[in-house]
């Protein structure tokens, strides 16, 4: 065994800390070298991009956890960007009518999400329809209620007292780190954390040791439409509002906040799903807001869309046959070692 | 005596309450194939009768039709990834980038037929594409069609350019819809699919791979060629319903195809068929479905439905069809898909 | 337990599908009265007209409760709105079920297309379309017997709006750097064309400029371009959705950069780009201005009542449209063409297609916002465009109406003549 191996080996806490860290920090250091060489500018150019950044991480981490709520139990519930829709615009217009600022925006949010989310839950366990066929259904009653909510206005903050706080670094740290723990409790050390886990391993034999494996599924659903509430409010505090959309818009939020939970997913595997989703969400930040620096030579948003999912596909190849690489390496170090294992004997028989 | 106390026994046993015989007129094989039909009939005459027989003329029948040709043909082709297990909501962003370089080799050098083999040629290649990311990388298809949607859709906004939207000759549009070519290829496309799907041996290996894929492939079923004819099928589809949209309004634009993908599931599953595939899978489900959400738009807009409220009666109608339709099962529902 | 709980879903399924039934058939029926009330115009046949539409915001919801609340019951008329329309596709289908509805007329606010036209004259529908003739060549051009013509904001005049806010608000070198967000132009938004079109005009007029490139060109680009022009000033144009991830961050970036002093919007995105140059204008020290176009709305009355760090409103100068007074436009030339008139109303000195064109209202601060209290406001049911304005469009209360007597009442309009229409 080489000292190396040895090393990791002793210091797995490090390895797999190291490991968690050095994607997005990567993708840092390749954008901030594409953009310094190309635009002059760095991907983090100022302070406004560092808030920019906490408060979309800490949107596309709170979607990406709600997905992974249902998802990691083979649940894709599509409906999830149109239960974001229905809590923010009923639950936040309900806090700014009561003058409770963004906090009360955020409770109020999360509490529509929660039932938003519960409802959905409860069809499920008792129409048993497949996840991704409900929630299509799901999304075009959702869109339709929040679409004709508040005389279609949406969700409006800009302008609206109290709701500052809703930009203050030390605020979004403060809720990442809240949910963080939550979450992490929920998942990792709860008995629903445990009895999700015994579910998400074979459903059967978790129903028949007698886990209720409907209320879990009713949690899961409930969880995740209070996460895609917090990501709704606080994607509402940087694009100011929140317009509502009809004819199944919403599950493009869906579908784009898959990117950071694919990522995330894989890198939980030193970790645990929610450090991994939040170092996700980190790295595909830095993947768009540095791809946003080449707005300044020219590339459209289109061009930077491309990109952006191109890069996903060259990682989902990778990681669905990152087992293969692993083989060919294996091999090859075999093959080496048989090699000099050859040469040794040839040399002690000479 | 033997065969008189069975029955007695069998008697005795089907003394049902109307829940559980409901239960077993829904899972009766027979009972699933005409309900699709049936909830459309229902619907057509719900309407009649709403608008007092207006909706019954042959004009509005004919409409309904005509409006389904477009997501028919897609879904039938689309029907074939189903019907393995596979899922792909990217066919509206190949629709629409099939139907712009379509638009463009046919501006190029005004050849018509061009614009047809261009078109169903690129949505063959991209499907085909899409295939391959799925069998040879392994990559799932529903996140396979997530990221190349964007993608393809980004890709034809940057090829169309200009104005958005890129017209072609009306003469050409006028010729091809009086000559009755979208009839002619919806139907002819349809037709191969009913056959292929259910009469021949690669109909049976698919839905045979979607309901069981470790069973099919111990038999000597081959998943990935299976996973190849059904998604250049559906590319077939696709390219076809691309031409169809352009010869619809003369032009091809970004919007082209936008939300496709989604319409075309939901019509497929409105239809009658599991998106996870198997046995209950059909050919002609897509085109039912279709069908029944074309009747359902025009069909509202005509009882006077406001249209902020149209989605989410469209939404509950579904959900209570898709329940009505779907085998209860004990357990929950679930699929892994990343 | 487990058949308790399939039962209140049963229930609450089939209890939801009733409500939103029931819903839609109340709403139908109040309009249905509301089309039949007394107090209106009665010329015996009750004409329905389909309205298309492409978005859904403030303007459609005000432009929603003119029609349902106004005019309907005031002219006898119904109409059948669509849902968003995505594409040409989804507009031709609605113009055939509204066709199979018995609709007399389309009013289209999402193509101007001969195609949809061809339609209507196929089925003895008249067609009216929002927009500018210069897009639909083939519609100028054709025999289209029953389209009554365009309507759309008067882009001289925007031009002008443009042009005077620039000339009292920027240098006289023009070295503060222009960024144009030109939006959904490139995709064939005609309201971004027009406003991206007056805004280069405007620029060119008040600094002489000449742009290597035809401005009929630079509102279409689909990539971030900066403008070449004589004098070399920095007019940098940002064309893409909103609705994209990467379009915030990168009007975020070209701000950052510290070259714009300027950001001036062709679509209504003075709302959502409020926090990023607040935040830019708070992290670098600067004072970025903001035109944009906007609607009679909350959301404009909030952006001029709060401050960005430079203690000015979050938005500088807004363009609104009088939306009730395009609105009576196209109902207008619907209207006329339903009532046998349309060669006469609806068609220029050339005998084509009419272009009824309105001005657009400039509004540079809360005090001349505070002016416009009230206007359009579709709570208090107050319009522009009221009876007496309308009647003087329509045959059937002035029968010498021609299209250019209609365009002539619409250029009169502007902030001095609305506040003595409104009293």
């Amino acid at each position: 065994m080489s000292k190396w191996q040895d090393f990791r080996r002793k210091h797995v806490l490090l390895m797999n800390t190291l490991f968690t860290v050095a994607v997005p920090l990567t993708v840092w250091l390749v954008m901030e070298l594409l953009d310094y060489s190309t635009t002059g500018l760095h991907t983090m150019n100022s302070m406004v991009d560092w808030t920019t950044l906490m408060r979309n991480l800490v949107s596309s981490f709170c979607f990406a956890l709600g997905l992974n709520c249902n998802m990691a139990l083979g649940r894709m519930d599509t409906s999830t960007g149109s239960q974001m829709f229905l809590a923010c615009i009923l639950g936040g217009n309900l806090a700014l009518s009561l003058n409770l600022g963004g906090v009360g925006v955020l409770v109020f949010s999360m509490l529509l999400g929660m039932v938003a989310g519960a409802f959905v839950g409860f069809l499920f366990i008792n129409l048993r329809i497949l996840p991704m066929v409900l929630g299509l259904g799901i999304s075009l009653v959702y869109e339709c209620i929040s679409f004709s909510a508040n005389n279609q206005q949406g969700l409006n903050l800009f302008g609206k007292p109290g709701v500052g706080i809703l930009s203050n670094r030390l605020f979004i740290i403060g809720i990442t780190v809240l949910i963080m723990l939550v979450m992490t409790y929920l998942f990792q050390y709860s008995p629903f954390g445990y009895k999700r886990r015994a579910i998400q391993g074979n459903q059967k034999l978790a129903n028949d040791a007698g886990i209720n494996i409907y209320v879990n599924a009713l949690l899961c659903y409930t969880a995740a439409g209070a996460l895609v509430a917090v990501a709704g409010v606080f994607d509402t505090a940087y694009k100011s509002n929140l317009v509502p959309v009809l004819g199944m818009n919403s599950n493009s939020t869906v579908f784009s906040n898959m990117f950071p939970m694919a990522v995330g997913l894989w890198l939980a595997k030193k970790s645990n799903p929610v450090i991994g989703i939040l170092a996700g969400s980190l790295s595909v930040q830095f993947l768009v807001l540095g791809l946003a620096k080449f707005t300044n030579i020219g590339m459209s948003d289109y061009m930077q869309t491309c990109i952006k999912y191109s890069v996903w596909l060259v990682f989902m190849i990778y990681r669905m046959n990152e087992d293969k690489i692993q083989l060919i390496k294996d091999k090859r170090a075999r093959v080496a070692l048989a090699k000099a294992t050859r040469a040794q004997r040839a040399a002690v028989a000479a | 005596m033997t065969a008189t106390s069975s029955a007695n026994t069998s008697g005795k046993e089907l003394h049902l309450n109307w829940k559980e015989r409901v239960d077993v007129i829904r899972s009766n094989r027979w009972f699933l194939m005409a309900f699709p039909f049936a909830m459309l009939a229902l619907i057509i005459l719900i309407f009649g009768g709403a608008t007092g027989g207006n909706f019954f003329r042959v004009s509005v029948l004919k409409g309904i039709l005509s409006q389904a040709i477009i997501i028919g043909t897609c879904a039938t082709g689309v029907s074939f990834i189903y019907s393995n297990g596979n899922l792909d909501i990217s066919i509206g962003a190949v629709l629409g980038m099939g139907a712009t370089l379509g638009v463009l080799a046919y501006n190029a050098t005004n050849i018509t037929p061009l614009l047809i083999l261009v078109s169903v040629g690129v949505s063959l290649g991209l499907m085909a594409f899409n295939c391959t990311m799925s069998v040879v990388c392994h990559i799932k298809t529903i996140t396979v069609a997530i990221v190349v949607t964007q993608i393809y859709s980004a890709i034809t906004t940057l090829l169309i350019g200009g104005a958005g939207t890129i017209d072609i000759a009306y003469e050409t549009s006028s010729m091809l819809e009086d000559g009755g070519f979208r009839y002619i290829a919806f139907f002819g496309y349809f037709i191969l699919c009913l056959v292929v799907y259910h009469f021949t041996r690669i109909g049976r290996e698919l839905r045979f791979l979607g309901g069981n894929e470790t069973c099919a492939q111990q038999t000597g079923m081959s998943s990935g060629k299976a996973t190849y004819v059904s998604f250049l099928m559906a590319g077939l589809g696709v390219g076809l319903a691309a031409v169809f949209s352009v010869i619809d309004v003369s032009a091809v634009s970004v919007e082209t195809g936008s939300g496709l993908g989604m319409d075309v599931m939901l019509a497929t599953v409105l239809g009658g068929m599991s998106i996870f595939g198997g046995s209950r899978s059909n050919a002609y489900a897509g085109l039912i479905g279709a069908l029944t959400v074309a009747a359902l738009n025009k069909g509202l807009l005509m009882v006077g439905v406001p249209s902020a409220f149209i989605q989410g009666i469209r939404g509950v109608i579904f959900l209570a069809l898709v329940y009505m339709n779907s085998e209860r099962r004990d357990l929950l529902p679930s699929r892994m898909q990343f | 337990m487990n058949k308790i709980l399939k039962r209140m879903a049963a229930g609450i399924l089939t209890g939801a599908l009733c409500l939103t039934a029931f819903a839609g058939c109340g709403s139908t029926g109040s309009g249905s009265q509301g089309g039949s009330s007394a107090d209106g115009e009665t010329t015996g046949k009750k004409f329905v007209i389909g309205v298309a539409e492409a978005q859904a915001n403030d303007e459609v919801t005000t432009r929603r409760a003119y029609f349902e609340n106004f005019i309907a019951p005031t002219y006898n008329v119904e109409f059948i709105f669509s849902e968003v329309l995505k594409d040409d596709a989804a507009v031709k289908t609605f113009i055939e079920n509204c066709i199979d509805s018995g609709a007399d007329a389309i009013i289209d606010f999402k193509s101007n297309s001969s195609q949809m036209a061809r339609l209507c004259e196929e089925n003895g529908v008249v067609y009216t379309v929002q927009g500018i003739p210069d897009m639909a060549p083939d519609l100028m051009e054709g025999e289209f017997p029953l389209f009554s013509g365009w309507s759309g904001a008067n882009n001289d005049h925007l031009a002008d709006l443009f042009r005077n806010w620039l000339e009292e608000n920027t240098s006289a070198d023009g070295s503060e750097g222009f960024l144009v967000s030109t939006s959904l132009a490139s995709q064939g938004n005609v309201q971004h064309i027009e406003v991206s079109r007056a805004i280069l005009e405007g620029l060119q007029e008040k600094y002489g400029l000449t742009y290597e490139q035809p401005i009929e060109d630079l509102v279409y680009v689909s990539e971030t371009t900066n403008v070449a022009n004589d004098k070399g000033l920095l007019i940098t144009l940002y064309p893409g959705s909103p609705n994209k991830d990467t379009w915030l961050p990168g009007i975020s970036s070209l701000l950052q950069s510290g070259k714009y002093k300027m950001f001036l919007s062709s679509g209504q995105t003075y709302n959502q780009t409020a926090t990023v140059v607040n935040e830019v204008e708070a992290a670098f020290g600067i004072d970025i201005k903001v035109a944009s176009i906007a609607a009679f709305s909350t959301t404009l009355d909030t952006a001029f009542s709060t401050l960005d760090p430079n203690g000015n409103p979050s938005v500088d100068f807004v363009t609104v449209k009088p939306s009730s007074v395009l609105n009576a436009s196209v109902f207008a030339a619907t209207y006329n063409a339903l009532n046998g008139v349309i060669d006469t109303a609806c068609r220029d000195e050339n005998g084509k297609p009419a272009n009824f064109r309105f001005n657009m209202i400039s509004i540079s601060s809360p005090e001349e916002l505070a002016k416009t209290k009230g206007w359009d406001d579709a709570e208090a049911g107050t319009w522009i465009a009221g009876k007496e304005f309308v009647d003087q469009m329509l045959v059937t209360t002035n029968p010498d109406v021609t299209a250019a007597s209609i365009n002539e009442l619409m250029a009169s309009v502007d902030v001095d003549s609305i506040a003595e229409m409104m009293g």
